[in-house]
């Protein structure tokens, strides 16, 4: 019983990194229907972005440790969403009026480009890297149960950017705009919202919730390889759509689910680790064959 | 006050408007009349700056518009209500009215422009907070209008507003386009329902095939054998 | 009134116009002939690759010429089977020049291989519209089957091929199936998971090998022929690569026999039109989930058929060499060749195979390359280096399909 508690817990962090990822996908298709199949290489970007970063803080002399950590933090976070609205402009802009499937294929693509220039351009980036940043090792026990400082953390912070993120887009004017634009594209034009500058904030939006979900991810886990990427995005897309493809509640659903799936598969399933993923997937479909547009899906309907 | 001068659009290699001329005095109602797929849409989605036309030009107080933004549009003062409503389903009422005014900045203005709006459809001020999606087609048609009117434009485009309305319903809409016309905006209606539309306008244009056939007053329009044929049987 | 003399001026001008068809078309074929041989010989910059760019540039000065470019037109429509008949003469010419270059003929046939399996992603991107990340394993799912089956037993190439084929179609139809009510992202999105299944599985379970894969497949043979044994033919002693080189040679032009087959016949009318709007079709009473089917099984049955031929060419298989990122590669070849387009693809086949051998620092940076390769084509020429011609309604063809 313990041990599963414990497998809980484990399940429910590798959930909320795979919940903030899937919510980047659901945001960019909830609002502007588009597949940014490259968002997880966004969010471990982020991760390299702030090493990178630090590094060239840490080499001024008169800043203390935790100016640095706080302004590499800041700075990744808005580079990373720099680089997802470039992403836009290249891959997505262009092909607005063609058929998703288009963007799907540019994104997967872009994907392939940022994994391997991370690999070729950062140095020795094939290998995987430690992760300079890390939570305070506190823990408390108790009858078995451990429950971290980190694991609180992650919680916490996951909790403010959901609720940062839905004090933006319902609370504020552009988020208004936001919301108009996703669910009514022609009306929002016709009313004068500007989709060049939506397309631009959201994506701006999605990549750095994407950079923050990934330096926590290399916080919990102290790693970070540059194709880590490629499974956490199909992971990640597979659970926005099993939540329901533009539904953010959904993402943190599915997420949370096939973290929970992935971590019981390695603990309880002998010799399943390797297999982990196979489970996840295979949850996904069962999912998707009873229901179709997911668990909290946006129903479709067909007049036919 | 808006002229509409020689515009030609295309849509990929098909001539959808060709050579359409239009002009709208200030203070006017303007009815738009033609069948489905004549490109009465299109003409209005022209002169809001969604559609870029190949030739021709259009002119709003003395302001060339054809290649402005939309944004830039509705500041100027043009506004539009869409065809089937156009409004955001999971957006209450109040919200769709905000957006209307998008680029209002003074909050007093906007909340007098919301009294306007209120006292003209009482009931999109019961249902302020209901969501857009709920109300009845009725409703939306009075919402669309309504934030329509946010903007406090100069003139209004409305595209077919009876659309899918109870017959009752459209006489209620007609009625608040001609008060809403009494208080000083201009308008340029587009509709198939020739004969409502002819009852509140002053002049007409017609519009087969993406071209103007015929234009003049109502009186003229109902003169004419060709159009009393056409479109006034209904 | 039949004046004689008119009768055999008319006779003799048709033949004079045939024989100058004949003649546009050899020359022609033999220029791109000679193009591609010395494209795929040159070492790094030599006087071979200029070779191979003379006539590219010699093609756009001469492209603004309307006589010579519609004399080459009318030749190749009037004369198309010559034509065909011709290129195929020229390519069974190639292991005779490259008998002492193994490594060419290798080029060659791998080429040629993975040419089929983008024929069979075609029908599915192309034609259908469906997104399938899952090529790689379709041809992976070939070469296992092939390799278990013969490998210890009894069992030659040739019913390791067929099973590769059922095998494999059987999988293309799973897939298909279980995505037939939902929209085109979910079946990328099974797709992806079939194909990353697939190498979790192969990598893992001890009876595909694991991670050290599978070795000593044996050669197809043919009587007393085996295929790792050196060809002889007219007293010129080839390299045992001729062999592949002729299967897959002779596989090529079936998957193209069977490509342009079924674009020409309803079933590909069918595809284009589930690709281009699936509810019209439906309303159309067309059975847009057999159409899909279809393709999902037809598809995955090119992959197999090269799966098993490559295993038996190599004698080796492992997991990596059917991963995710060839998908991609595969994915990058149907759009490089215009989607729904059978030259192009194999030009795209041909390019993206060879290229990588070319540029050695390429290999580097393949997949950042054919990720900025992919976005280039959609940005600039959707329709592919090639653009889809429109469908032809050659009323002769309607009289011979009976598919």
């Amino acid at each position: 019983m313990v041990l599963v508690i414990n497998q809980v817990i484990t399940g429910l962090m590798l959930g909320i990194m795979y919940a903030l990822i899937a919510s980047g996908f659901s945001l960019l298709f909830g609002v502007l229907n588009v597949v940014q199949f490259a968002h997880a290489d966004v969010c471990f970007l982020g991760a390299f972005v702030s090493m990178a970063v630090m590094t060239f803080l840490s080499k001024i002399e008169f800043f203390p440790t935790w100016l640095v950590i706080f302004l590499t933090i800041i700075f990744a976070v808005i580079i990373t969403g720099i680089i997802g609205t470039i992403i836009e402009k290249i891959c997505v802009k262009p092909f607005r009026k063609s058929p998703g499937l288009i963007i799907l294929l540019s994104t997967v693509a872009v994907g392939f480009i940022i994994r391997e220039g991370i690999k070729i351009f950062y140095p020795s980036g094939a290998s995987p890297k430690f992760f300079p940043l890390s939570f305070p090792q506190w823990a408390f026990s108790m009858g078995g149960i451990t429950v971290r400082f980190s694991n609180i953390m992650i919680i916490v912070i996951a909790g403010m950017i959901y609720f940062l993120l839905s004090l933006f887009i319902n609370k504020t004017k552009i988020g208004l705009q936001i919301r108009a634009t996703s669910q009514n594209v022609e009306a929002a034009q016709v009313l004068g919202i500007d989709l060049d500058k939506i397309f631009m904030i959201t994506f701006f939006l999605a990549s750095t919730i994407g950079a923050v979900a990934g330096i926590l991810n290399g916080m919990y886990y102290n790693i970070v390889k540059f194709d880590m990427g490629l499974m956490g995005g199909i992971i990640g897309f597979s659970a926005a759509v099993m939540g329901g493809l533009g539904n953010i509640y959904g993402a943190i659903i599915g997420g949370l689910i096939l973290g929970i799936v992935e971590s019981f598969t390695m603990a309880f399933v002998p010799g399943g680790s390797p297999y982990k993923e196979i489970f996840a997937f295979i949850v996904v479909v069962l999912f998707l064959l009873f229901k179709p547009s997911g668990i909290l899906g946006k129903k479709v309907i067909e007049k036919v | 006050m808006l002229k509409i001068n020689g515009i030609t659009t295309r849509y990929g290699t098909v001539e959808i408007l060709r050579d359409v001329s239009l002009n709208i005095n200030e203070g006017e109602i303007v009815a738009l009349l033609g069948a489905n797929g004549a490109g009465k849409t299109t003409i209005l989605n022209t002169i809001i700056g969604l559609i870029r036309p190949i030739h021709g030009n259009i002119f709003f107080e003395n302001k060339r518009i054809e290649k402005m933004k939309t944004s830039e549009i509705i500041k100027a003062g043009i506004s539009m209500v869409m065809e089937n409503r156009g409004i955001f389903p999971d957006l209450n009422i109040l919200e769709n009215l905000r957006i209307g005014s998008l680029y209002e900045k003074d909050e007093k203005s906007i909340n007098k422009t919301l009294k306007e709006v209120y006292d003209l459809f009482p009931i999109l001020k019961e249902r302020e907070n209901q969501l857009a999606g709920t109300l009845s087609g009725g409703e939306q048609g009075m919402l669309s209008i309504g934030r329509g009117m946010m903007s406090k434009p100069k003139i209004m485009l409305l595209d077919e507003p009876s659309l899918g309305l109870a017959p009752m319903l459209v006489d209620g809409v007609f009625e608040a386009i001609k008060r809403i016309n009494n208080e000083g905006t201009t308008m340029l209606l587009v509709e198939q329902n020739a004969v409502k539309a002819l009852k509140i306008a002053s002049r007409g244009y017609v519009l087969q095939k993406g071209q103007i056939i015929t234009e003049g007053t109502v009186k003229e329009l109902k003169e004419n054998e060709v159009i009393k044929k056409a479109y006034l049987t209904i | 009134m039949n004046n004689p003399n008119i009768k055999s001026n008319d006779y003799s001008q048709t033949l004079y116009k045939k024989i100058s068809y004949f003649l546009t078309i050899i020359v022609t074929e033999v220029i791109i002939f000679y193009m591609f041989i010395n494209f795929l010989s040159s070492e790094g910059i030599d006087y071979r690759l200029f070779l191979f760019i003379l006539p590219i540039i010699a093609f756009f000065v001469i492209r603004g010429n309307q006589k010579i470019t519609n004399l080459v037109k009318e030749s190749y429509s009037q004369c198309n089977s010559f034509s065909i008949i011709f290129m195929i003469l020229l390519l069974v010419f190639i292991p005779f020049l490259f008998k002492d270059n193994t490594y060419l003929l290798h080029i060659c046939i791998m080429s040629g291989l993975y040419l089929i399996i983008a024929l069979g992603l075609n029908i599915q991107l192309g034609s259908t519209g469906m997104v399938n990340f899952a090529f790689a394993a379709f041809f992976g799912v070939g070469a296992y089957v092939s390799a278990l089956l013969t490998i210890n037993s009894h069992f030659s190439f040739w019913l390791g091929i067929l099973a590769a084929i059922i095998i494999s179609a059987l999988f293309g139809l799973l897939i298909g199936s279980l995505t037939l009510k939902s929209t085109g992202f979910y079946y990328a999105l099974v797709t992806m998971a079939f194909q990353i299944i697939f190498h979790l599985l192969v990598n893992n379970l001890r009876f595909t090998g694991g991670s050290g894969g599978i070795s000593n497949i044996p050669f197809p043979t043919i009587g007393k022929h085996s295929f790792g044994s050196s060809l002889n033919i007219f007293g010129i002693n080839l390299p045992f690569q001729a062999n592949y080189y002729y299967l897959v040679l002779a596989v090529v032009l079936f998957s193209l026999y069977l490509a342009k087959r079924l674009y020409n016949s309803r079933t590909g009318l069918v595809w284009n039109a589930i690709r281009e709007d699936e509810v019209a079709a439906k309303c159309q009473g067309i059975n847009v989930n057999k159409g899909k089917l279809e393709a999902s099984a037809i598809g995955a049955i090119f992959g197999g058929m090269a799966g098993s031929i490559y295993a038996h060419y190599i004698s080796f298989i492992s997991p990596e060499s059917f991963t995710f990122h060839l998908s991609v590669v595969l994915i990058c070849i149907v759009i490089l060749g215009g989607l729904d387009n059978i030259l192009g693809v194999i030009i795209g086949a041909v390019l993206l195979t060879v290229i990588p051998e070319k540029i050695r620092f390429f290999a580097e940076a393949r997949m950042l390359f054919y990720g900025i390769i992919i976005i280039a084509v959609l940005i600039f020429k959707p329709q592919g280096l090639i653009p889809e011609r429109i469908r032809k309604y050659n009323f002769l063809n309607f009289k011979k399909d009976n598919i």
